[in-house]
């Protein structure tokens, strides 16, 4: 079963990959915002601006784009 | 492109499978050709679906919502194109070499090594794509969908490469560096997460993306979105032991990956509750809209899909399911209701966005809707009451202990009803894709393309002031797309190489057993015809450790006699019964009979006629490179044999050929039909050997 040696640290690896991305996106605050992404996705750029009427949730401000953050 | 592509593709490939269904009740219908036998055209379903239907689907959504989702273009136009007409050239490979029996035999990755190595270029271009447009993005926060592509990015690479290490013979031909027992594990390794992060991973990311667009409404929790990519990614790798229970693998892998596959249930379920709850709310529009409908049902198979999968992975449930048609429904509810109606929603939107016009009939969308939904339940619901159905028979056993239904066959008749109603599943499916194409071409005719939306955002800020100490990998790397790409490349193939050459020299550690030998020059060049001509398809070689198997087969398999198995072919159905000990249970003739006309030796089958074997001459000028190839990973061959092989083979040919006259069978030494006797004869003949009671 030598081989299990080869599919374990390659699947090892590959997760370490994506576990470094997981703290690479945890420290660059990707995680910061759960609620806007989901409501930012629907807009369209070339299309005029709209939310969907019966969401609950306050409208993002334009600013936010412009400046980004960290 | 990518669309139109994934569209023709889808009817190619569905026509196949439907092709192939067929044969499972008309064996004639490969029309006399040996291109277009069952076990050579199943294969060209597999990958047409997967590769060329799906695979360009995949390409479709990403390419349409990476750009969105970043508010950035593609990075690449050339590599934009190059990834196209790449991908379609391989997909056109895999057309002409599989019906010609090019095949490496492993499930989903039968594409011969040149093809492969093309698949490893062309997804390298890819994901400079696609991560150099990650990185150029003007919009910071990366949404979950992208999360989702570059899992699979990442993943399939590594399993690509992994899975296809292989020794080549020549142009068209080539060994698995692994062999037996090591390299089903490796395979299902590989075939697991080729589920999980092609057909899973992708359309979870453009669910993501294309649900909410087309529903107008935001996803139902971003938070579970997160939760869910992270957990699914990290347990779904462990769960390819599932397809090998009661195999030889060892008990502890077995566990493993019964474990796995349990908790695999929440994260999977996070995605389809994420999916449904996005809704709620606005049942009232998936009741007029069909591009709804087809994500709603497709979440929701997506669902049943995923449940039913971990239950099939129990050992209790697997004992009864392993091999038989209950895998091919599981297989066909995710592949026709998750992956084919998640397309068919995706393009019943794209293609009118697209082409600034409305779809051209939504009464005809509904109706393919209402066809491919009859389809999947046509297709699945007989193929259960077929599953049971053998499964039982061949587990019956009569009060003085005996199998009750001791000739296979007598199982087959059984089910061939509901063979015929499970083509008419895919039929009506296949019926309801052709539907869908005339609504699109339709569409397009009225509408006008929109090669490109302008899209402004202004760019990211460069030169933000990182926080105090900024991590020296930033500075390096993560602004510098290409230098990224080119390192990250590298370490994976330095990681490879390290991983690879120990490996090839390492002897393996499977328990070996003293008697079992190499297959003789004669026997590799049948085993090589036995993959050629896609019999791993309908018989399996392994025998498990169940009463009712060994009562029917003999022995139950044992890890030591697949050692020089390169590739293993242990098989994923029984079609037809297991091969694994048919060695010398029946006479020579049986054989040349049986491969020449199926229903001569067992009326009512429907093995497709071999009929070519007894007229092609073998090509033994292939023998010296195969041993050659075959002792470089790892079988034993005297140094030189390949000199004298080819006298073993014709001195082994002429014995079989004797012994055939002798049974009344006349017949010339140089043909297809003996090496492939001898193949057949010499399988686990080896450890009957040890035995010195005369049971035979």
């Amino acid at each position: 079963m030598s081989v299990m040696i080869l599919l374990i640290v390659f699947s090892m690896l590959t997760a370490g990959v994506f576990l470094l991305a997981f703290f690479w996106a945890a420290q660059t605050g990707q995680f910061e915002d759960s609620i806007t992404p989901s409501l930012r996705m629907l807009i369209d750029d070339s299309e005029p601006e709209s939310l969907p009427a019966d969401t609950s949730i306050s409208p993002l401000t334009k600013t936010e784009n412009a400046t980004g953050k960290i | 492109m990518f669309a139109i592509a994934s569209v023709i593709f889808g009817i190619v490939g569905m026509l196949v499978g439907l092709l192939a269904a067929l044969q499972l009740y008309m064996p004639s219908l490969n029309m006399g050709l040996q291109y277009t036998t069952f076990g050579r055209i199943r294969p060209l379903h597999t990958n047409a679906v997967i590769f060329a239907f799906v695979g360009n689907a995949i390409f479709m959504g990403i390419y349409y919502s990476l750009q969105r989702l970043c508010k950035a273009p593609m990075y690449s136009k050339l590599l934009s194109r190059i990834h196209f007409w790449g991908w379609q050239l391989i997909i056109v490979a895999a057309a002409v070499t599989l019906p010609l029996g090019i095949t490496t035999s492993k499930e989903y990755a039968e594409l011969e090594w040149p093809i492969d190595i093309a698949i490893a270029l062309v997804w390298v271009v890819f994901g400079i794509n696609m991560i150099g447009t990650i990185l150029k993005r003007r919009e910071r926060h990366i949404y979950v969908a992208i999360w989702f592509y570059l899992a699979t990015l990442i993943t399939i690479a590594v399993l690509h490469i992994v899975n296809s290490f292989e020794m080549p013979v020549s142009l068209f031909k080539s060994y698995s560096l692994y062999a037996g027992v090591q390299d089903a594990l490796v395979q299902w390794w590989y075939g697991h997460n080729a589920v999980a992060f092609f057909l899973t991973t992708p359309y979870l990311g453009m669910m993501y993306y294309f649900l909410p667009k087309a529903a107008e409404r935001p996803v139902y929790s971003y938070r579970l979105s997160i939760l869910h990519f992270w957990t699914l990614i990290f347990i779904y790798i462990w769960a390819g032991p599932h397809h090998l229970l009661y195999s030889t693998l060892p008990d502890w892998a077995q566990s493993l990956g019964v474990v796995f596959s349990i908790m695999l249930i929440a994260p999977s379920w996070g995605g389809m509750i994420n999916g449904l709850l996005t809704l709620r709310g606005a049942w009232d529009k998936v009741r007029e809209d069909p591009i709804l409908k087809f994500m709603v049902v497709a979440v929701t198979c997506y669902g049943m899909s995923t449940f039913e999968g971990p239950m099939l992975s129990l050992k209790n449930v697997n004992a009864i399911a392993h091999f038989s048609d209950w895998v091919v429904a599981h297989v066909h509810i995710g592949g026709l209701g998750w992956n084919g109606f998640m397309t068919f929603g995706i393009l019943y939107w794209l293609i009118p966005k697209l082409y600034a016009t409305p779809l051209f009939s939504k009464k005809l969308a509904n109706l393919h809707f209402w066809l491919g939904t009859l389809g999947i339940i046509f297709y699945a619901v007989p193929l259960y009451f077929s599953a049971l159905v053998q499964t039982l028979m061949w587990k019956e056993f009569n009060s003085d202990g005996l199998l009750a239904y001791p000739n296979f066959l007598e199982t087959t008749l059984q089910i061939i009803p509901m063979y015929v109603f499970r083509s008419v599943g895919g039929g009506l499916y296949l019926i309801g894709a052709l539907v869908m194409v005339y609504n699109l071409i339709k569409t397009a005719a009225i509408g006008k393309f929109i090669p490109e939306e302008a899209a402004e955002a202004p760019a990211l800020t460069r030169d933000y002031t990182g926080h105090a100490g900024e991590h020296w990998h930033r500075r390096i790397f993560e602004r510098r797309p290409l230098q990224l790409t080119i390192a990250a490349t590298v370490v994976i193939l330095i990681g490879g190489a390290v991983e690879l050459i120990p490996t090839f020299l390492i002897e393996s550690n499977v328990p070996t057993i003293a008697s079992v030998k190499p297959y003789t020059p004669l026997e590799v060049q049948g085993r090589d015809i036995y993959i050629r001509e896609g019999c791993v398809g309908c018989h399996s070689q392994l025998i498990r450790p169940f009463r009712s198997e060994t009562a029917r087969y003999g022995e139950y398999s044992k890890s030591g006699e697949f050692v020089y198995d390169h590739p293993f072919l242990w098989g994923s159905k029984r079609t037809g019964p297991d091969l694994q000990r048919v060695g010398k249970k029946y006479p020579h003739s049986w054989h040349y009979h049986h491969m020449f006309e199926p229903s001569n030796m067992a009326p009512g089958s429907i093995m497709p006629a071999y009929a070519w074997l007894h007229e092609q001459v073998l090509d033994t000028s292939s023998t010296p490179s195969k041993i050659n190839a075959l002792r470089a990973v790892g079988v034993p061959y005297v140094a030189g044999y390949e000199n004298t092989a080819n006298q073993d083979l014709a001195k082994q040919a002429g014995e079989i050929t004797d012994q055939l006259k002798a049974e009344g069978v006349t017949t010339s030494p140089d043909k297809e039909i003996i090496a492939l006797i001898a193949y057949l004869q010499r399988l686990g003949t080896d450890i009957k050997m040890e035995k010195t009671t005369s049971s035979k």
